[in-house]
């Protein structure tokens, strides 16, 4: 691999910065990837609001005792928090992998890795959340 | 004693289309209210503005005395609710669905579901998407029942 300049590269531009270290590098582009599925995660998560409104039991709900924006807070607090956790299972499995085969990059760092991912999964679900909020047709 | 229902001069309308043109209709507490019409007459939207899910273009409206679009919380906790085109959950079972209607609307009396539950024979245990249309709809009361 050090001899593969257009690899090590590639590698380089996936992790987003010039990481020394070829193991590092691996982990953080992996780590882009694993975002990236958190976000897909967020967005079908909050399609559930326009699934709720069409098939009536948004309806339902917001016929007993709850508000409008407690029932959208449910929602959003539902994908934020499995994404939170996908994240964070994501670096703890990649961390116990990395230690299983005697890594030294270890599992608090790598839960950081994933969790850093959290702030780059906002715009497309915040999109699809806007999307629903505005044409619900 | 105010009225249950007091609508006046409401509008409503979709787009271009007006579904409601100015009515009225008064419900005092107690009465018994049919509410007929034929098809696209605006049933539905007459009573989804009285819920509160639709918001009014024009005109009053008042529910057991307040304003159903913006206390809209506090006044759920009152009327019950079964629409003719019940939506439950598929896979939460009958009991699981009871319990969740039941607690939206601020608690159940756990012997009196449990009553309802035998008079109308249903198996809370089966899943949503098992039942019938009818028993879904008694599934609906059962949840928003109030005790008499």
């Amino acid at each position: 691999m050090t001899g593969n300049a257009g690899a090590a590269k590639i590698l380089d531009q996936l992790a987003g910065a010039d990481v020394a270290n070829l193991v590092n590098t691996f982990y953080a582009a992996m780590m882009n990837v694993y975002g990236v599925l958190a976000a897909g995660f967020v967005v079908q998560a909050l399609l559930r609001l326009r699934t709720d409104e069409a098939g009536g039991t948004a309806e339902a709900v917001l016929a007993t005792a709850v508000g409008r924006v407690r029932w959208v807070i449910a929602h959003l607090a539902c994908a934020v928090i499995g994404a939170t956790a996908l994240l964070v299972a994501a670096g703890a499995g990649m961390g116990l992998a990395d230690a299983a085969v005697g890594g030294v990059t270890g599992v608090g760092p790598l839960m950081g890795a994933g969790l850093a991912q959290l702030p780059a999964a906002r715009p497309w679900p915040a999109s699809s959340f806007s999307l629903s909020a505005c044409c619900p047709g | 004693m105010t009225d249950a229902i007091a609508v006046s001069g409401l509008v409503k309308t979709f787009g271009t289309s007006r579904a409601l043109n100015g009515l009225n209709l008064t419900v005092g507490t107690g009465e018994v209210h049919g509410f007929l019409g034929p098809n696209g007459a605006g049933k539905t939207t007459t009573i989804r503005v009285l819920l509160g899910l639709l918001r009014a273009d024009g005109g009053q409206v008042r529910l057991l005395g307040g304003d159903p679009w913006r206390d809209a919380v506090n006044l759920h906790k009152r009327p019950a609710y079964v629409p003719g085109d019940v939506s439950l959950w598929p896979n939460l079972t009958g009991g699981e669905a009871i319990d969740l209607f039941g607690d939206l609307r601020g608690g159940l009396d756990r012997t009196r579901r449990a009553e309802l539950v035998a008079r109308f024979q249903l198996d809370p245990t089966k899943r949503c998407r098992t039942y019938s249309k009818g028993n879904r709809r008694d599934d609906r009361q059962r949840g928003r029942r109030q005790d008499p």
